[in-house]
């Protein structure tokens, strides 16, 4: 966490910008004394207003960028640094933009997206900033087809194991090889799987396995390495779903905004 | 078998690794549904109502355009077409004034075209008549003609009139042109003006030059008066001592004769026969005290007088029963005294009768009282039976008008302060005095647009309007004096 990441990117770079916005945004704000009831209608709310719909075009852009491989117009890591804490300043320009007026209208309907959509950034943040070291602790610097690979090495270990013993024990091994690991699409959301069949084989193993044969308690050995591999695995598929669902909600939320923003301006236009 | 597990185990982590669907589908679904519902809709609604609305509807939106062949829609109020389905309701940015809020679901009543801001002919279309700040008449303002309605009218603000929010474009926007008002216009009377407590000249009090001409005169020289033929000391009337009437002495205040209108913001006018005649009865026949002359006309007077002395002369009625109170004439301090004890029995006929009544009435006992009586060549008004005694003529008394025509003063606001903090009655010893109060009095009490402790802040608009109507009809000061001359006193 105290190496450079994308907050603290170039010493907090993007920080000290949107600290030096809000400031100035602020301070106009306060001392600014229209002859209407502060909002979007005063000269004040239309500049305020201009500066968030930039920005929040500026924010787009990341899901543009991001596409980009080849672009060279920063690096990424800058553009999501950028794209935080422009972000963050972005609350407050709407909300000073919109005078603290708040009604059931378009208006206040762009003004409620663009608060989802950046309170949802924050938990992207949350997430960002813990998950893929912890994610890539769980895979161990290996792909999920290694992953799988490992499982089918240790099955087959399993077998060969089994080969000259009561069938109960290849049975066995095979009900466990056969096992999903998940089965159910919502344990993707937990990381558990209740119905998982290496955990029931080495529940029957205990019980039936004959613990003075050396092979038996090897397979049993390689279905407890097989349940934590498993487990490995549910816990990285749990925090990659956490991470696309976060998705689900931040670009489809974004996407909305946009186009609340442009009905917004439509409107105020179109009814001047 | 082995195969067919392996097989389970890679469909199974190649779908772990696909990435969840139905970003992309939600992303999409979320921009139809928010393009449509916030934004086509309401556009094809307002663009097309066609599309939306029944037959009889479009027939309503069309007579909207052509009031004129509409004579039932001709009132603003009724052109309001809602948009289908309200629509376009979505985009309304705020509460509208509430007395706009009657045509609120029509949002075209007011923003008329697209993309276009509010245009004045749509505030005229109800505010008819509602007149520049200055009448192209008087001068031509260019950049004032320009300023739109919704420059200073912002409506979506709340229920609040839109008056009461523009009170904020109020001071300094007014100092602009007036406080260097000599150079802009060097042609106008009207003062320099900065702020209510550091620049605002003294008063111009509007007072009746004759019957037909208002004038208005600035306070700070001389003690304005107003020339009028009437009689009337405040000072004699306010006196602390109280004042004789007919149940001995009674102490007079201001309201005895001032009564507040019902709004009460100013006052009804002083009637003879409510507030004066109580003490300044009107009779003539000091053997009958109860019987007055009508106050107003000469002739129907001299008509009283001839037909109440012929027919007491033709139906030799005993009339002399002594007066209950005392001597009908009271004379008034500095007349001559003695007046006759009746004209029923003197000299000559009815006619020599009513014109010793009438000679008393008007050049000793009553009339000249108050007014300025003077006898003129008779005879009289052609056809009334007083037309062959002589005739008098009673000076026309200044009309009733407004003191400060451009400012508005609501008296009930300031109900709380005894009318003598503004208006010194009880020195006034003469009916021409102008008992108005001067910019100190006022400033006693308000400030300019800073505050100060103690006072109230007051911009420009707390005593002054913006649009003059008056001024793009006829003359104003003639009509005043019209209406006045309607007035029976």
């Amino acid at each position: 966490m105290l190496q450079d990441n994308f907050m603290s990117y170039q010493r907090f770079r993007y920080a000290k910008w949107a600290i030096a916005l809000l400031f100035v945004c602020i301070t106009l704000y306060i001392l600014d004394n229209p002859p209407i009831k502060p909002g979007g209608g005063t000269w004040l709310g239309y500049g305020l207003g201009t500066l968030g719909a930039l920005l929040i075009l500026f924010l787009l852009l990341l899901g543009v960028r991001k596409r980009a491989y080849a672009s060279r117009v920063g690096n990424l890591r800058g553009w999501l640094s950028s794209h935080v804490y422009l972000g963050l300043a972005l609350a407050v320009v709407a909300t000073l933009h919109c005078g603290f007026e708040f009604g059931w209208n378009i208006h206040t309907f762009a003004y409620a997206l663009t608060m989802a959509v950046i309170i949802s950034g924050i938990w992207g943040v949350v997430l960002y900033l813990h998950n893929p070291a912890r994610m890539g602790d769980l895979l161990d610097g290996r792909t999920l087809e290694q992953q799988a690979q490992e499982l089918r090495d240790l099955d087959d270990r399993c077998r060969m194991l089994a080969q000259g013993r009561p069938p109960t024990l290849l049975a066995l091994v095979e009900e466990s090889a056969a096992g999903a690991i998940f089965s159910r699409r919502r344990q993707r959301l937990t990381g558990h799987n209740g119905a998982c069949a290496t955990t029931r084989v080495l529940k029957e193993l205990r019980e039936v396995g004959d613990q003075s044969d050396p092979n038996s308690n090897e397979i049993y050995t390689l279905q407890f390495r097989r349940l934590q591999q498993l487990k490995r695995i549910r816990n990285f598929v749990r925090l990659r779903t956490l991470t696309e669902i976060w998705l689900l909600f931040h670009v489809p939320m974004s996407i909305a905004l946009l186009v609340a923003l442009v009905a917004h301006i439509v409107s105020v236009f179109f009814y001047w | 078998m082995q195969a067919r597990n392996n097989d389970k185990l890679q469909t199974e982590i190649e779908a772990l690794q696909r990435p969840l669907i139905g970003r992309r589908a939600l992303s999409w679904t979320l921009f139809v549904l928010v393009l449509l519902g916030c934004l086509v809709l309401p556009v094809m609604a307002s663009v097309w109502p066609q599309i939306f609305q029944p037959v009889e509807q479009q027939k309503t939106v069309q007579l909207r355009h052509t009031p004129a062949s509409a004579p039932v829609l001709n009132e603003a109020y009724k052109r309001a077409t809602p948009t289908a389905l309200g629509l376009d309701a979505q985009w309304n940015p705020g509460t509208l004034s509430s007395s706009h809020q009657p045509f609120g679901l029509d949002c075209k009543a007011c923003h008329a075209k697209p993309f276009q801001p509010v245009q004045d002919t749509e505030c005229l279309a109800c505010h008819r008549g509602i007149g520049n700040h200055v009448a192209t008449k008087v001068a031509a303002m260019p950049q004032l003609q320009e300023t739109r309605c919704a420059s200073c009218h912002r409506d979506h603000q709340g229920t609040d009139g839109l008056m009461s929010q523009n009170h904020r474009y109020i001071g300094t926007g007014c100092a602009s042109c007036h406080g260097d008002l000599s150079t802009k216009l060097p042609e106008t009377k009207v003062a320099d003006v900065k702020d209510f407590a550091k620049g605002h000249p003294q008063f111009r009090v509007q007072v009746a030059a004759s019957t037909t001409t208002l004038v208005r005169v600035r306070q700070g020289g001389a003690a304005i008066s107003e020339p009028t033929a009437l009689k009337f000391p405040h000072d004699l009337h306010l006196a602390t001592g109280g004042i004789a009437g007919p149940d001995g002495k009674s102490k007079l205040e201001c309201a005895s004769c001032h009564r507040p209108t019902q709004s009460g913001v100013g006052f009804e006018r002083v009637s003879m026969k409510r507030d004066c005649q109580s003490c300044h009865a009107l009779a003539f026949e000091p053997a009958l005290s109860q019987r007055q002359v009508p106050h107003g006309s000469t002739d129907e007077v001299l008509t009283t007088l001839r037909e109440f002395y012929g027919y007491v002369n033709s139906s030799k009625v005993a009339i002399d029963t002594p007066p209950v109170n005392g001597p009908v004439f009271t004379v008034r301090p500095g007349m001559p005294a003695g007046a006759p004890a009746s004209f029923v029995q003197g000299p000559g006929d009815a006619k020599a009768r009513a014109a010793a009544a009438a000679t008393e009435l008007f050049e000793k006992t009553s009339c000249i009282v108050c007014h300025s009586v003077s006898r003129v060549p008779g005879p009289g008004k052609a056809g009334t039976p007083g037309a062959d005694l002589p005739q008098w003529k009673i000076a026309p008394v200044a009309p009733a008008h407004p003191w400060m025509p451009k400012a508005s003063f609501d008296h009930a606001a300031h109900r709380a302060a005894p009318c003598a903090d503004c208006h010194l009655a009880s020195a006034s010893k003469k009916a021409g005095d102008v008992l108005m109060p001067t910019i100190k009095e006022c400033r006693d009490c308000h400030s300019g647009s800073e505050p100060v402790v103690g006072k109230v802040k007051s911009d420009c608009a707390m005593c002054h309007g913006y649009h003059m109507p008056e001024l793009h009809a006829a003359a104003p000061a003639v009509k005043a004096m019209n209406a006045m001359q309607a007035v029976k006193p």
